[in-house]
């Protein structure tokens, strides 16, 4: 596992060596900006039904962030070591598929992490300048950061599947967004349609319901148990990727 | 310390490599020599366990490459055809990260990546941005690369293709010297790499190994060779009788020439040297004579004699 810190390392320093990890940053930063102002905007015309965090969470803004970062971040991760052949040099290192795959993983996760770390500052804004402290207790918050992390964990874990089987960044991208909005809307579509008795059967992979218990501070062992099983799923198909090119021919 | 036994590989449909088996002994610098598509590089990435042959296995620094692989990888430097490195990486940085990788020791890593940017050259461009260095510094980074763990054998891939020829130089100097501390596998599809730098030769064409030994032995051995060229004024047909008559000599070809001259290539019967006996013929009968020399083969007439033979 030694391996795996040293090859996070190095990923790390390749996103922050990348322009498109700044775009990214800037692009979030407005979003999530533009998100906030809105929610002060929602604020100050009194009160409404929903909390100024289900707004936030479940609003139009973090989903277009939801389904488009994660697979601009992971793009690059497996297909441009492809691409460029510096899989050759690294896997004739003595590291394993699996830390290889780790490494790629986490690092895309923590850079997708660090993108919500300033919207802490709109979480104390809030808090600091509302009179009614309630608005903003702590387990919705919780609750909604930890949706957004297993939401990201499962995201990058389909960027990641996708990144591994190409050389192309742009198809990986392509591929990732397909089906992570693929994933999306099959959610809301059944949530929206399904009959009574199945409502809660196909509320159990729908990411907008999902969130929406996650920002009023539920959760449940089952999202935990669906997030982690998901994204245990696509990075094992990674990792078969990955490995694909052990088997003989 | 590389023990290969009839490895084959195949790609969808087509095989790069037919049952190869060689060795390589402790000490050895070896030169892969093949033309372009040849398998060299995808022998050489099966031996550093890049990739799994389809059938057939090797034993590379007393470890199976199927099922040793990670062993295999600790004892080996290898460097890919075209040296990839990632471009926004420092060469310090970059080294550093390839020794942690292989596995030195936290507390060795600074000295080793000195130790090998000073021996490869590029001590002085150790904060450079590898992106921004010219390919002569960057195939010196890929080599510091393979070195810096110390591995018991050497595996570079074409380390000279695409520098010019005074990096070059300074590459096969490089070889030359590591050769003395390591052993070395190399691939090359140009000639007078291997006979300047490497101590046997295995010459592989189409996935098969056409011919094994030293430079030196591998020129005599195919010296259709060693002809004598002579030029002289005299009738064709009559230098023909005279000079295939010499004693050594197996055959000779005659052609006419302006003003009476014509040229000889005189073929001997093993290695002989015909010139004396060939002067001696011309003085004998008052020939004149005006060109008397002895072609030296190359290690390319070998390679493209041996690589085009069973065509
Ligand atoms: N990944 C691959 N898929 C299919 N064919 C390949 C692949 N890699 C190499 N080949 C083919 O295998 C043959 C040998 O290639 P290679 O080992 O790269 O030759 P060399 O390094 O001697 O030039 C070539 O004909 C090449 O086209
Ligand atoms: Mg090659």
């Amino acid at each position: 596992m030694r391996n795996v810190a040293i090859l996070f390392k190095r990923e790390m320093l390749a996103f922050f060596c990348s322009p498109i990890a700044y775009i990214v940053g800037v692009c979030v930063l407005g979003l999530t900006g533009i998100s906030f102002n809105m929610i002060v905007v929602i604020l100050a015309e009194g009160p409404s039904d929903y909390t100024p965090l289900m707004w936030f969470f479940n609003g139009m803004f973090t989903w277009i962030i939801l389904l488009v970062v994660p697979p601009v971040l992971t793009m690059r991760l497996f297909a441009d070591e492809k691409r460029t052949g510096t899989i050759e040099a690294l896997m004739t290192a003595p590291v394993r598929d699996t830390e290889y795959v780790a490494a790629k993983f986490l690092s895309g996760l923590f850079f997708f992490c660090i993108l919500w770390l300033p919207t802490l500052a709109y979480v104390w804004v809030l808090r600091h300048f509302s009179q009614d402290r309630t608005t903003l207790d702590f387990g919705p918050v919780a609750g909604g950061y930890l949706g957004l992390f297993l939401m990201g964990m499962l995201l990058v874990a389909i960027g990641c599947m996708a990144s591994a089987s190409t050389r192309n960044q742009i198809i990986a991208a392509v591929l990732a967004f397909a089906i992570s909005c693929a994933l999306f809307f099959a959610g809301i579509y059944f949530y929206l349609n399904a009959a009574g008795g199945n409502r809660e059967f196909y509320e159990s992979f729908s990411m907008l319901a999902h969130m929406q218990d996650f920002s009023r501070g539920v959760v449940e062992w089952k999202r935990l148990v669906f997030y982690l099983t998901g994204a245990g799923f696509f990075l094992f198909v990674t990792h078969r990727i990955v490995q694909a090119r052990r088997w003989k021919t | 310390m590389i023990q290969v036994d009839n490895l084959v590989k195949r790609y969808a449909g087509f095989t790069a490599v037919h049952g190869l088996t060689f060795s390589v002994q402790k000490g050895e610098i070896v030169g892969f020599l093949g033309p372009n598509g040849a398998g060299k590089s995808t022998t050489m990435r099966i031996l550093s366990c890049f990739m799994p042959a389809s059938s057939g296995t090797a034993v590379v620094a007393g470890f199976d490459i199927h099922q040793q692989s990670l062993e295999v990888r600790r004892r080996i430097g290898y460097m890919p055809e075209n040296v990839p490195l990632y471009p926004e990486m420092r060469v310090e940085e970059y080294l550093n990260f390839r020794a942690a990788l292989k596995g030195v020791p936290r507390a060795k890593r600074k000295a080793r990546v000195g130790e090998v940017s000073e021996r490869c050259g590029i001590a002085d461009v150790s904060r450079k941005i590898i992106g921004q260095l010219s390919k002569g510094y960057r195939q010196r980074v890929g080599l510091a690369d393979t070195l810096v763990h110390d591995p018991e054998l050497i595996i570079l891939d074409e380390p000279t293709i695409g520098l010019d020829p005074n990096q070059i130089r300074q590459v096969r100097a490089m070889i030359k010297d590591l050769g003395r501390t390591h052993t070395v596998l190399l691939s090359t599809h140009i000639l007078p790499e291997v006979e300047m730098t490497c101590s046997r030769v295995l010459i592989i064409n189409r996935g098969r190994i056409v011919a094994s030994d030293t430079p030196e032995n591998l020129k005599r051995l195919r010296m259709g060779g060693g002809e004598t060229l002579v030029e002289l004024r005299a009738d064709a047909a009559q230098a023909k009788t005279v000079l295939a008559g010499l004693p050594g000599a197996r055959g000779a070809d005659v052609e006419s020439l302006n003003g009476g001259w014509c040229r000889a290539t005189l073929h001997p019967q093993r290695e002989e040297d015909l010139r004396e006996a060939a002067a001696e013929a011309a003085r004998g009968r008052g020939w004149s004579l005006r060109e008397l020399t002895r072609r030296r083969q190359t290690l390319e007439d070998v390679f493209v004699q041996i690589t085009t033979e069973d065509d």
